[in-house]
């Protein structure tokens, strides 16, 4: 086990990240890193990771943030301290990525040896490059059978652009090459530079909540010192703090005297709520405040908006709070209360992305217990009236009358979709689909071809991503960014159940999709709906005029045929049980609506 | 036992709004079948040959339960259910019957009932005719079917001239009350091939009583268990309605009109006074293996041990054989009086029902009611909040549904506080 005592002079400081596309075995790697450098065993490793859920709350224990410090000894004996810093696997966090990038020297840059290279691994090169990051690629899960490391090689460097020879070859699973990839942290990556004599500015990368210590910032320093006892002010607010502690993020954080330019640690200030706070903030010193901030903040912008309600309407509170416990970490995610007759009270929340709304929605479930229904995705919409103002519309129920509007945008893409050169044909039909406007493409290594498309955001959030995996055989991944909005015929399908619109339901689509995806939800909702006694009309609407429809035929018998013979009990604890589960049922008009049924409608949305 | 009752003293009308409360009733289970149909989930054991050991043993537990549970009950009526009773040796229903009365357990002259499997009738011809002298008023026939492919199928062990054989023989010995039972719904039947064998069976002599239950499996049971293995022994649900209403329209057709979802009577007087006390909350008591008990005074219900061997052991060693006992809450209470009573075309009495759980339930439901009304689902007798709710034939149909969209969130403090 490494020493300890005593800091660890900058230049043995690295400051590093893992950039990778999902499932190419990001965490797992991370997890054997700390194991190494922890010097735990697995069975403690374990142990800790499952005891520290309480600790982790009570005593500020970072094992479960990847953003960690670890202390390294060389074969030579001397000890550096390696910080690992928490990058999002997602195509939607690139801002959040970038962040990250800013507070390191150098990335892992992380390929699954049987998949490849893939959009992301391309999309998340550029921008360690564009920060000037030493990358360091390693081909990981080299124990798949599947595992081609070789085409991988010839990958990274044709479509990276990468010397393939310098790539890692590690199985993080097994625990096969992480010497190695120590080894390549320390020799390839170089030490942070600053001036820990200029004034501070430490770049907020990230934050914590410690129900007793209030706001953990995690900072990168970039220039100057922040050592206890400091007052300084972050450059968007306006108080001035006091440092109370900073340290390392150890396994438990670990205070430190002084973090020095180069370094990366936690700094407490005694800021009670994290709303206080940005992240993507400058630190700076009240006595000798830096002039300028560092490029890290960035107003959020979330693109993608749901409607998220509790399934049980007792949970509103719980979804607030959990909303709001993960706004704090999470600035992009943004939400507004919203009341819908068919679902209760929920919230319009922004993201930055369909992935984006997948993480939070499985957050909001997994750490906080919540079930929960979400509308389908939007984007947000520009609509011109009559009156000359223009409005940003991004909820269905704010859609201005018709008859008022001018003119409508939607947002733009340009997606890079990566797929294998057989795939062409189906992929563009399926982009044609989509209402693809422009396209190119690039022929790549390895019978791959790369499309550049041009389409809007809206046509992506349905399946797009399924749909791309099933036609191109699981080969196909795509990445995008924002480009532009333009010109489009926007409608708004209503969904009525025996007349009752169905709020939730309500959507803004495409004037060519409204019939096709009226109808699918119309049949959807039919299916999922149970017979009630009499008949239910279910149909799609663009105001007055019906464009879908789909009937529930009326339930003729619902009589438990033999009740004689004295055995009441059964029968009675049957009806309960049917009783119970009715009152979870929403109530539009007449018609009892099951949570299951919006759930179905919901979740996926027909290939319109 | 002193006179054999007549049409002049029918019980009285356990559902009638003038009615005195229904006196309780006596159900005994007789647990042995010859053999066991594939559809049947209640408590039964195979009799391996007549007169055998185990019949005699169950006699004599049954008569020793009867002397456990003495009390002034004071039934009028004694109903003997299966299992197969026609198994039972001759003098068993008068013995028991008589030893109910013995015990307070019974009023004197009860209307006895049992249940009969039409080849037992033909086998033995002497067999209704002793039923007469033992002054049985009333024999329900396990008929189920009187197509023979369908007959086979549920397993049963008669054909269709036995049925009509069973039938004219219960007749001649002036058995006043003959019921049939039908089981519908069985895979690939149709309305069409329903209804001409209900005409039939409304034809079979002296009938003056059907019940039709549509076919459910049930787990545990053969049918339960190749239904598990994806045979397909049921028709579809929009198909068990279409059957429904064809039951219900060619029994009306043919003279008998339905009082409750299931059963059917040529006349008022033909309702069966025993099952009725089930469906407005009488006391009941079960004796025999697995038999239900309701005891409305304390809202208790409670249930025998259901395995013979297990009932008869408690009774030899001097115990009620007793498996389980519940109270009711109010709020079970009530949903127990909805769905029982919305199954009859009698109906819910509103005044009655605020009586017992607060006039803000009924309150609570008027508009729904008025929904009901509407869809033509029930009929309103009186006022909104003392008349009576009676089910039409559509509404009977749907009395799970009606008594499960009831609010009865007004009695959710009792239930939680019961």
């Amino acid at each position: 086990m490494p020493n300890t005592s005593g800091p660890v002079p900058i230049e043995r400081v690295r400051n590093f990240c893992i950039i990778a596309h999902i499932d190419h075995g990001k965490s797992t790697l991370a997890d054997r890193l700390i194991q190494r450098c922890g010097g735990v065993s697995d069975r403690e490793f374990r142990d800790q990771l499952l005891d520290s859920m309480d600790l982790e709350r009570e005593r500020g224990i970072t094992i479960k943030s990847n953003s960690v410090s670890l202390l390294h000894e060389t074969k030579d004996g001397e000890t550096y301290q390696l910080n690992l810093i928490d990058t999002p696997g997602h195509v939607d966090f690139s801002h959040e990525v970038r962040r990250s990038l800013m507070s390191c020297e150098g990335a892992l840059l992380l390929v699954d040896a049987a998949q490849g290279v893939e959009a992301q691994t391309v999309a998340n090169h550029f921008v360690a490059m564009e920060y000037d990051l030493e990358v360091v690629p390693v081909i990981n899960k080299i124990d798949l059978p599947a595992a081609d490391p070789e085409r991988v090689r010839e990958e990274i460097d044709e479509e990276l652009g990468l010397d393939p020879f310098e790539a890692v070859l590690a199985s993080a699973k097994k625990g096969e090459g992480i010497e190695e990839i120590l080894d390549a942290i320390v020799t390839r990556i170089p030490p942070p530079g600053g001036d820990p004599a200029d004034p501070l500015r430490a770049l907020i990368f990230d934050a914590q909540y410690d129900t007793f210590r209030g706001v953990v910032l995690l900072v990168r320093v970039v220039d100057g010192e922040i050592r206890r006892g400091d007052r300084v002010r972050l450059m968007r607010g306006d108080t001035d703090h006091v440092v109370e502690e900073v340290g390392l993020l150890r396994l438990r954080r670990e205070p430190v005297e002084v973090l020095s330019a180069g370094a990366v640690g936690y700094a407490i200030c005694g800021i009670k709520r994290i709303q206080d706070i940005a992240i993507g903030d400058t630190v700076i010193d009240t006595a000798r405040p830096a002039q300028t901030s560092l490029p890290g903040y960035r107003e959020p912008r979330p693109v993608v908006f749901s409607s998220v309600y509790p399934i049980s309407t007792d949970d509103y509170g719980e979804l607030e709070n959990a909303l709001g416990k993960l706004s704090l970490n999470d600035p992009a995610l943004t939400y507004e209360r919203e009341t819908s007759t068919a679902l209760g009270f929920g919230f319009r929340c922004g993201f930055l992305g369909l992935l984006h709304l997948d993480v939070v929605q499985e957050r909001l479930q997994r750490e906080h217990g919540l079930s929960l229904l979400l509308s389908a995705p939007s984007v947000r919409y520009r609509v011109s009236t009559r009156d000359g103002e223009l409005h940003e519309v991004e909820n269905p129920a704010y859609y201005p009358d018709p008859a008022i509007i001018d003119g409508t945008e939607e947002p733009y893409i340009r997606a890079s979709i990566l797929i294998p050169e057989r795939s062409v044909g189906p992929v563009m039909e399926l982009l044609t689909e989509r209402r693809l406007a422009t396209s190119r493409m690039n022929f790549l290594s390895s019978r791959r071809v790369e499309i550049q498309a041009e389409l809007p955001l809206a046509e992506v959030l349905f399946d797009f991503h399924d749909r791309l995996k099933t036609v191109t055989h699981g080969y196909g991944s795509y990445d995008y960014e924002l480009l532009d909005y333009r010109s489009t015929k926007l409608v708004k399908v209503d969904i009525l159940v025996n007349g009752e619109r169905v709020d939730a339901l309500s959507q803004l689509v495409h004037e060519e999709k409204a019939r096709p995806r009226a109808l699918g939800y119309c049949e959807r909702l039919a299916e999922a709906i149970p017979m009630h006694n009499f008949k239910i009309a279910i149909q799609g609407a663009i105001g007055g005029k019906i464009i879908a429809r789909t009937n529930i035929r009326a339930l003729r018998k619902d009589v438990t045929a033999r009740c004689y013979g004295g055995d009441v009990t059964r029968k009675r604890k049957l009806l309960e049980r049917q009783k119970e589960g009715k009152k979870r049922m929403k109530q539009v008009g007449n018609v009892q609506i099951p949570q299951s049924a919006f759930v179905a409608v919901l979740k996926s949305s027909p290939a319109a | 036992m002193t006179e054999r009752p007549d049409s002049t003293s029918l019980p009285p009308d356990p559902l009638s709004e003038t009615a005195e409360p229904a006196a309780p009733g006596l159900y005994v289970h007789v647990p042995f079948c010859s053999r066991i149909c594939p559809y049947c989930d209640f408590a039964v054991t195979p009799l391996g040959g007549p007169g055998s050991e185990r019949l005699d043993r169950y006699r004599r537990a049954l008569l020793a339960e009867l002397e456990l549970r003495a009390a002034a009950l004071g039934a009028d009526t004694v109903y003997f259910g299966g299992g197969t009773p026609s198994l039972a040796p001759a003098g068993f229903f008068r013995e028991v019957a008589l030893a109910a009365v013995e015990r307070g357990l019974a009023s004197p002259s009860p209307f006895i009932f049992l249940e009969a499997n039409p080849e037992d009738l033909v086998h033995a011809p002497e067999l209704a005719r002793q039923w007469a002298a033992e002054e049985v008023w009333g024999v329900s026939l396990g008929v189920q079917a009187l197509d023979e492919s369908r007959l086979r199928f549920l397993g049963r062990a008669h054909n269709a001239s036995d049925a009509a054989i069973a039938a004219s023989r219960l007749a001649e010995a002036g058995i006043p009350w003959i019921s049939v039972d039908l089981i519908y719904g069985t895979a690939g039947q149709t309305p069409e091939s329903a209804r001409e064998e209900l005409r039939a069976m409304a034809a079979l002599p002296g009938v003056n009583h059907i019940s039709a239950y549509e076919l459910s499996i049930e787990p545990g049971t053969p049918f339960g268990r190749r239904q598990a293995r994806g045979e397909t022994l049921a028709v579809r649900s929009e198909d068990g309605s279409a059957l429904f209403r064809a039951v219900h329209e060619t029994l009306a057709e043919n003279g008998f009109a339905a009082y409750e979802a299931c059963n059917f009577a040529s006349a008022p007087e033909f309702r069966s006074c025993h099952n009725r006390k089930y469906w407005s909350l009488a006391e009941y008591l079960g004796v025999g293996p697995s038999a239900h008990s309701f005891v409305p005074e304390r809202g208790e219900r409670f249930w025998n041990r259901r395995a013979f061997e297990d009932w008869e052991e408690a009774i030899l060693r001097g115990e009620e054989p007793t498996a389980e006992r519940e109270t009711l809450g109010r709020h079970e209470r009530a949903l127990e009086e909805l769905f029982l009573r919305l199954r009859t075309t009698d109906g819910l009495p509103l005044g009655g029902f605020s009586a017992r759980y607060g006039e803000a339930v009924v309150q609570a439901n008027r508009r729904l009611f008025g929904r009901w009304r509407a869809r033509g689902l029930v009929e309103l007798r009186g006022d909104e909040l003392t008349g009576w709710l009676r089910p039409t034939r559509d509404g009977l149909a749907v009395a799970d549904a009606l008594a499960r969209e009831m609010n009865l969130d007004a009695l959710t403090a009792d239930r939680d506080a019961a």
